[in-house]
Order: C-alpha cells, then sequence, then structure tokens
C-alpha cells in the first residue's frame, strides 16, 4: 500500500525543547492511523507541520508525495484540517461556515450552493443549515468541523482530538461519521486520548512520547510485536497447586501464575482464598486455538475442577501503558 | 480563485453589518457630530454678530473646518480599534489557524481584513458629507476644499487601519492590538509637533536669520515627508494653503526665497494622502509577511 504521509528525521525545537525528535513516520493511504500519546509528546505539533502550520527545525515531511514545506499550497488541497478546539465566529450561520471556508478553498460559487446541502447532509445538520454557529452543542460544532475539512475533498483528514469534551453519544456519532468517512476512502490521521474509541476505528496506530516514535504499524502486527505470546486467565475451584505444577511442563506454555487480584471481584469474594480453594491463574501462552484446546483438556484430565478458560485480549490501552512505561513519567 | 475575489472581505462584510454594534457605533457617531455642529454653529453665529457682511463666509469656514476636524478624530479612534480586532480575534476566537490552513494567499488575508475595516470607515465618511455641507448654505468653503477633506479622511482611515492591521497580527489579543495601535496613534500626533518643537528650539528658532542648511532639498523633503505622516499638521496646512486659494499640486516652500533659492514642494495634502500610501503599503507588507511568513522560517512569538 503507497504511503500518503511520511516524515524522514522530522525535528521541531522551541528554544531548548525538543517537542519532535527525529519522527519517522509512515501512513498508508486508506488507513485509520490513531496517533496516540500523552500531553506534550509531540502529536499536534507533528499535525500541524504536515498541515503546514509550523515549520519543522529539520527534517522533513510529505503528504502524498510533496514536501509540506516546499509545495505549502499544494499540500493544503490535500490535507482537511481539525484542530483540538473549535472556532467559533459570530454572527454567522452554518451554511455561512461551510460556504466561506470552501471559497477560501478554491470551491467555485456554482459547486458551493451544492456542496453545503451534501456536507450538511453527510454530518447529519441539514436541519441547522440557518442555524448561528456558536448556538450549535459541542457535538453538533464538531460534527460541522468535520465537514469543513471536507469541504475541498482532501484526501487526507488530519483530526486532532476531534472527540475531546464530546458526551458518549455524541462520540459514537462521530466515531460512525469517521468509519463513514473512512469507507469513502479517506486516509484519517487522528488523535485522542479516548484510546477505547480509536481501537475500534484505527486500522493502523502509532504511540508517540516526548518526540519519539515509539511504535508504529498496522495494530494487529503492533499488538503481536509487543505481546508475542498470549495471555490465558484460568480459573479453577480448587487445584490451583496441582494445576501450577502441572502447566509448565505443557507444551506452549512459558509461565504460570497464581493471581491475587481476580478480575472478577464477586466471584472471588464468594471463594475462600485457600491455596487448595478456588484461584485465579494466568499463563503466558504460544501457540495457536489447538495447542490451547490441549491446555484445556491436560487440566481437565487431571481432575482440576476448570470454571473459567478464555484468552485475554490486549487492547490499545494495554500497549500504551507498556510502550510508554517508565518514559511518561 | 480570481484576484479580485476575496472570501475573507464578502465574511467580514456580511457579519459586520449583523447585529446592532454597527448601526448604534455609526449612530453615536453622527449623534456627536450633529451635537458638535449645533454648539459650534451657536458660538459661532453669536461671535459673528457684529459683521454682518462677512457672517455667512465666517459661519460657513467655521462650520467646516469645525466638523472636518471631529470627523477626522474619530475616523482616527474608530477605525483603528476596528482594525485592530480584525487578525487578533481571529486568534481569540481559534479560527485563525483554519485560515491559515486554507489557500487563501495571506495578502488577501490581510487585504479582506483591511477593506472590511476601510469599507465601515467609508460609510462613516460618507455619513460626514451631510454635515460639510452645510457649509455650502453659508458660503466660505469650495467644492475643492470638500473633496480633499474627505480624501485626507480616507487616506487617514487607510493609515490608521493599515496600523491596526499590523498590530493585530503580533498582537495574541485584540485588548493588546487596541491598545498598541491607539499608543501609535498618540506616539505620532503627539510625538511629531514635539520632535518639532524641539528641533526648532535648538537649531532654527535661536536666531532670526534661518540657518544656511534650512533652505535646501535634503532638509525640506526629509522633515516634509515626516510632517507629512501627521493628518492635523498635513491636512491643517492644506487647508491654510486652500484657503488663499492655492490649488496647485507643487507650491513654493515658505521662507526658502528669502534664504536664496526658491524650493517647490508638494502641496500638503497630496503629501499626506501620497505617503499615507507609502507608509500603508510598508506596513501591509510588514502584516502579510508575518502572517504566512516564507517557506521555513517560523512564525515570531506573538505579543501575549
Amino acid at each position: 500500500m503507497p504511503s500518503i504521509v511520511e516524515t524522514r528525521d522530522l525535528t521541531k525545537r522551541y528554544g531548548n525543547i525538543v517537542a519532535l525528535d527525529h519522527l519517522n513516520l509512515l501512513i498508508p493511504e486508506g488507513a485509520v492511523y490513531g496517533f496516540i500519546g500523552p500531553n506534550g509528546a509531540g502529536k499536534t505539533t507533528t499535525m500541524r507541520i504536515l498541515t503546514g502550520l509550523l515549520a519543522a527545525t529539520a527534517g522533513q515531511a510529505w503528504v502524498a508525495g510533496h514536501d509540506v514545506a516546499r509545495e505549502a499550497m499544494l499540500v493544503r488541497h490535500l490535507v482537511g484540517w481539525m484542530p483540538d478546539s473549535f472556532g467559533v465566529y459570530d454572527s454567522m450561520k452554518v451554511w455561512e461556515y461551510l460556504d466561506f471556508f470552501a471559497d477560501s478553498m478554491g470551491v467555485p460559487a456554482v459547486r458551493r450552493k451544492q456542496l453545503v446541502v451534501e456536507l450538511l447532509d453527510l454530518v447529519d445538520l441539514g436541519h441547522k443549515r440557518d442555524a448561528y454557529v456558536m448556538e450549535l452543542s459541542r457535538g453538533m460544532q464538531q460534527r460541522l468541523s468535520l465537514a469543513r475539512t471536507m469541504a475541498h475533498d482532501p484526501k487526507l483528514l488530519i483530526l486532532d482530538e476531534p472527540a475531546s469534551g464530546l458526551d458518549p453519544r455524541a462520540r459514537i456519532e462521530l466515531r460512525e461519521l469517521l468509519k463513514e468517512l473512512h469507507v469513502m476512502g479517506k486516509t484519517i490521521l487522528i488523535s485522542s486520548h479516548i484510546l477505547t474509541e480509536l481501537a475500534e476505528m484505527c486500522t493502523h496506530v502509532g504511540i508517540i512520547e516526548r518526540g519519539h516514535l515509539l511504535v508504529s504499524g498496522e495494530v494487529g502486527e503492533v499488538l503481536h510485536a509487543l505481546q508475542p505470546h498470549k495471555l490465558v486467565e484460568i480459573r479453577v475451584l480448587e487445584g490451583a497447586k496441582q494445576a501450577l505444577a502441572l502447566l509448565p511442563d505443557l507444551p506452549g506454555v512459558r509461565a504460570a501464575r497464581r493471581v491475587t487480584h481476580s478480575p472478577s471481584p464477586t466471584l472471588d469474594a464468594a471463594l475462600p482464598a485457600d491455596d487448595n480453594g478456588p484461584a485465579t491463574l494466568n499463563i503466558d501462552y504460544v501457540g495457536d486455538d489447538t495447542g490451547l484446546s490441549v491446555l484445556f483438556k491436560a487440566l481437565a484430565a487431571s481432575g482440576v475442577p476448570v470454571v473459567h478458560f478464555a484468552e485475554q485480549r490486549s487492547d490499545l490501552e494495554d500497549m500504551f501503558m507498556q510502550v510508554t512505561k517508565g518514559i511518561a513519567q | 480563485m480570481s484576484t479580485f475575489h476575496n472570501p475573507v472581505l464578502l465574511k467580514e462584510l456580511r457579519s459586520r453589518m449583523r447585529g446592532a454594534r454597527a448601526f448604534v457605533v455609526l449612530t453615536a457617531f453622527l449623534l456627536v457630530l450633529a451635537v458638535f455642529t449645533l454648539l459650534l454653529y451657536a458660538v459661532v453665529r453669536q461671535g459673528v454678530g457684529s459683521d454682518p457682511l462677512n457672517a455667512g463666509r465666517t459661519i460657513g469656514k467655521a462650520l467646516f473646518l469645525g466638523v472636518a476636524t471631529v470627523a477626522l478624530v474619530q475616523v482616527m479612534i474608530i477605525v483603528p480599534a476596528q482594525s485592530a480586532g480584525a487578525i487578533a480575534g481571529e486568534k481569540e476566537r481559534e479560527t485563525y489557524d483554519l485560515l491559515l490552513a486554507t489557500v487563501l494567499p495571506a495578502w488577501k488575508i490581510v487585504l479582506g481584513k483591511l477593506l472590511a475595516a476601510l469599507a465601515y470607515a467609508v460609510l462613516l465618511i460618507v455619513a460626514v458629507v451631510p454635515f460639510m455641507a452645510l457649509a455650502f448654505l453659508f458660503g466660505g468653503v469650495t467644492g475643492t476644499e470638500l473633496l480633499i477633506a474627505l480624501l485626507g479622511l480616507l487616506a487617514t482611515a487607510l493609515l490608521y487601519g493599515s496600523a491596526g492591521i499590523l498590530w493585530s497580527v503580533v498582537s495574541r489579543r485584540t485588548i493588546t492590538a487596541t491598545v498598541l495601535t491607539q499608543a501609535t496613534n498618540v506616539l505620532m500626533l503627539l510625538g511629531l509637533p514635539f520632535l518639532i518643537f524641539v528641533f526648532g528650539s535648538l537649531f532654527l528658532f535661536r536666531t532670526p536669520q534661518a540657518p544656511s542648511w534650512f533652505a535646501t532639498y535634503p532638509f525640506i523633503y526629509g522633515t516634509g515627508w515626516l510632517l507629512a505622516l501627521h493628518p492635523f499638521i498635513a491636512l491643517g496646512s492644506a487647508e491654510y494653503v486652500l484657503s488663499n486659494g492655492d490649488t496647485r499640486w507643487f507650491i513654493p516652500m515658505p521662507g526658502t526665497l528669502q534664504a536664496g533659492h526658491q524650493i517647490w514642494i508638494p502641496t500638503p495634502w497630496l503629501a499626506f494622502v501620497l505617503m499615507a500610501l507609502l507608509a500603508s503599503a510598508v506596513l501591509l507588507a510588514v502584516a502579510t509577511r508575518l502572517v504566512r511568513p516564507p517557506t521555513g522560517k517560523s512564525k515570531p512569538p506573538p505579543i501575549s
């Protein structure tokens, strides 16, 4: 898949502060790229450089093969940018807002009238056409802002914390809208603090901290790279010692341990915390599902009463915590 | 996009005239002018009682000069206040980056903002015309004087509006830009006369005879162009020259013939208009450069 965004040793300094440190980023065309990092990690700086709003101190960045510094005007045609704040114009109606930005992006007057209708339909704001922008709810403003980024039909959407400050319903609506844009073939670079949201829509992910890109790639590949083994949770009614003695000798098991704090406290509370009583065990396992079934059979055959046996899925939050651990502190 | 099509100007005009603010300012502007004209008429009318032959001319002249002066002061206050918020207001509303992320060239953003402020100034200036025209009922004022007064008001609006735009670009907040713009106004209005006073006291008025370097082109033109930046001095001198019936574009500099040779200078209103155009062009060029710096350079940190 060809890349639409590429940066090479992108560096940005503000005095003595290094906001970006030799960032090498690659975003494939058509991807939904989740850009994750703590506050001050360099996400917004990267986005502003890609939008042409900020000049890099060193290094280069390209959008669709065009240098963002040297071909800034061309890049602006290719990028739709949504900042983390929604700028409100006084005394401006919704249709005027879209018409103004479409006009400013060079959309001809004959096309704009129909375009405004289409954009408002896309973000489900057709009924607010003549409302004043400042009177819209936060969720509506974000959707309008997203419609604005689409005014010139850009290839790449750069969205900086689009879900921040939205209520759960508005977040879901925004997420559905982004999925629709992805289906339309847009490449989306999105930053967010709400990782569960990104996990549901991102095809690719990059974690940045203190200006360094710690990890980047397709979500599944990154998860696999960070956690090559599977984590399997087993709950037994008794015989924890027996199970712990048996498990390490079984094929694929790298480690087995007893969990002191179960993710299901209600169940554990009902069971006595005895070595020979109910317990939760975790095992690190390398292998496929067939191997897991062998594992389960072996435990059952040894007479250990298993009541729960499930693979624990890692998510973006686990990945984020694992990758940034120690550096962010 | 056509060179003459400016989305920023369109947006500004659309939203500026929406709501009560524009009409309230215009109404207040005209009320101040009306009250002033009425009071001035009452005072001058009483003063010319003993000279009925020239009463009309005196009243007409006084009304014209009075209205022109008040209009000039109002333009110098209102136009910079409008333009100072032009770009800084975008920053406060967090729409500035959205504007910069469009394909609009920086000069269009700056010019759109300036023209929107000037359009309002033109509205104010046009509203002044009926007050100035009152002078024609009494006599003593020519059509040329009226046209030059209007041109002077427009040039003042352009100059002070451009200064407001520049401060608006470098400031993060409208209040900062407004304070800096009005401070520039005050500095120009009071600083220039003070410099003239100091210079004259130290070098010119010490002896009855003017020094030899006084009647030279570099000195006359150097100080002349500087003085032409002061609307009251420039337009006041213009009115003095026009009142004497001199409508030439170039006039002899008073006092230079006695010093040896006659030096010709542009008539004051022409010098003022030229200087206003030149200074505005410089201010706007700097503002444009700061709005979107050339590729590869960062913006200077804004004044907060």
